[in-house]
């Protein structure tokens, strides 16, 4: 038996609907296949913690629906019950999930939000002080930077005498 | 005869050696007497000529007023400076800015001119003539300094009063200023031309905050961010003016500024450590001018001129990371 045939009957093996001589070989190769004896095992593991998960239980109605579904089904109906049992499982949870996303993203809203808006509003806020204060000195500075402080330096070097400045007394 | 030419060489050269010395005490002597004149009350005029490196001049006359050690110098911008002997103030009435400081006529300083005089051997101050100044007779000396922390001058005293009447600078980026005295009267100045009051309203800043910052005090401001930003892109008619400082909550941001004379606008680029102004690129609109915020590397960046939106970007978009 190849990995391949091997790999897609576990599910039937699983379900004890994997008869005869396709058992045998499933079993043969598992014992010869590391790959294929660990896929078993994942598929087990999967199969037990999903027992394991609380039951729901479904509307009368449903129910009904559900049997009459089964009853029309094809062979190997072990499996698809199995597969239908599943699906509808996840299908009750997705409501669930959906709730704890939702109340998940509450708290996130409630909790994280604010801050990172406080944050936000806060670089904003110092944002706009900042330009203010650049355009202010702007102005300012448009008017320094047209002395000539060369010129308003020598004067007053010339003007108190004191010309042996080491260094600048500017800061 | 040719023994009394060497003898006569001889003698002219030990006199030489001899006057050398003596007159490099002289120039000395000169000069610590500049610092207290016979004459410390005066009225002048006041003429700056300044030859910038690129061989631009321009010539500014400014009026001065002594009495002892109150000096008011009225420049013709409307600027005032005004030195009571304890703090100096500058005031620019556009900005409406009284920039203050320590006085330049103060017993201290004094005191530390006399001192830098006496003990610092590297100066060399040499008499080299004499020369007339406003009408009075003038020695000229020149001051040097071997390792130029001390801008070397050549320097115009007054032969009677002691009073310096012009000074010559090369700064060492090249060109000159000169400021001397077209007329100067040893008087006492009118009554109430002397005293300076701040204007109201006016904002007191420490001294410097109004005029470029020396460029090594620019790099050490920048080194966080990895030193003074410069667009790459300035647009045409701009010229560097140089860097200023701006203070912003307490934080020392560092401004490089652009001057356009021709159209008299400005570019001013603002540029600190992060501060979460820039992080991400904004515009606006102010009036008569704009305001671009980015992110330069490691520091927030704010391009400010009265240009257009393009122009503003594609000055913010040339400053390196």
């Amino acid at each position: 038996m190849r990995c391949t045939n091997a790999q897609l009957s576990i599910e039937r093996y699983l379900d004890q609907s994997l008869a005869g001589d396709n058992r045998k070989a499933l079993e043969h190769h598992l014992e010869e296949c590391r790959e294929c004896s660990r896929e078993l095992r994942t598929a087990t593991r999967l199969r037990d913690s999903m027992r394991r998960m609380p039951s729901r239980t479904v509307s009368p109605a449903f129910d009904q629906q559900l049997q009459r579904a089964v009853s029309a089904s094809r062979p190997a109906p072990a499996a698809w019950l199995e597969r239908l049992r599943l699906r509808t499982e996840w299908r009750f949870r997705g409501p669930m999930v959906l709730t704890a996303g939702s109340l998940a993203a509450a708290v996130i809203a409630a909790v994280v939000t604010p801050g990172v808006m406080t944050a936000r509003t806060e670089r904003e806020a110092q944002r706009r002080d900042f330009v203010q204060s650049a355009v202010n000195r702007h102005a300012e500075l448009k008017e320094s930077s047209s002395v000539d402080w060369d010129a308003v330096d020598s004067s007053i070097e010339l003007s108190t005498g004191d010309i042996l400045t080491e260094g600048q007394l500017t800061p | 005869m040719i023994r009394e030419r060497w003898l006569a060489v001889a003698v002219a050269s030990c006199a030489l050696l001899a006057a050398l010395p003596t007159q490099a005490q002289d120039g000395r002597a000169i000069l610590a007497r500049s610092f207290t004149p016979t004459r410390s009350s005066f009225v002048g005029e006041q003429v700056t000529e300044i030859t910038r490196p690129d061989g631009q001049k321009s010539r500014l006359q400014q009026r001065v007023f002594r009495d002892g050690n109150q000096l008011r110098i009225n420049y013709p911008n409307g600027q005032v400076m005004y030195d009571d002997g304890e703090r100096q103030l500058l005031y620019s009435p556009r900005p409406n800015v009284v920039e203050q400081g320590p006085s330049r006529l103060s017993a201290e300083r004094l005191k530390l001119q006399r001192g830098t005089l006496a003990l610092k051997r590297r100066l060399t101050v040499e008499q080299s003539g004499d020369d007339v100044v406003a009408g009075r007779s003038a020695h000229v000396l020149t001051v040097k300094d071997s390792l130029g922390k001390i801008p070397s001058r050549k320097l115009w005293i007054d032969r009677e009063t002691f009073v310096q009447l012009r000074v010559e600078e090369s700064p060492p980026r090249g060109g000159s200023v000169s400021t001397q005295f077209v007329s100067i009267s040893y008087t006492d100045p009118p009554a109430g031309m002397l005293p300076f009051v701040v204007p109201a309203g006016a904002r007191v800043v420490p001294r410097g905050q109004g005029r470029p910052i020396p460029d090594a005090r620019a790099a050490q401001l920048a080194r966080p961010w990895g030193g003074p930003l410069r667009p790459a892109y300035i647009p045409s008619g701009f010229q560097p003016s140089g860097f200023f400082l701006h203070r912003f909550k307490g934080q020392e941001v560092l401004v490089a500024v652009y001057r356009n004379p021709g159209t008299d606008q400005n570019l001013s680029v603002f540029q600190g450590p992060l501060m979460g102004i820039g992080e991400f690129e904004r515009m606006a609109n102010r009036p008569r001018v704009r305001v671009l915020t980015g992110r330069r590397g490691r520091a927030d960046v704010a391009v400010v001129a009265p240009l257009t939106e393009a122009e503003l970007k594609r000055v913010m978009d040339s400053i390196p990371e």
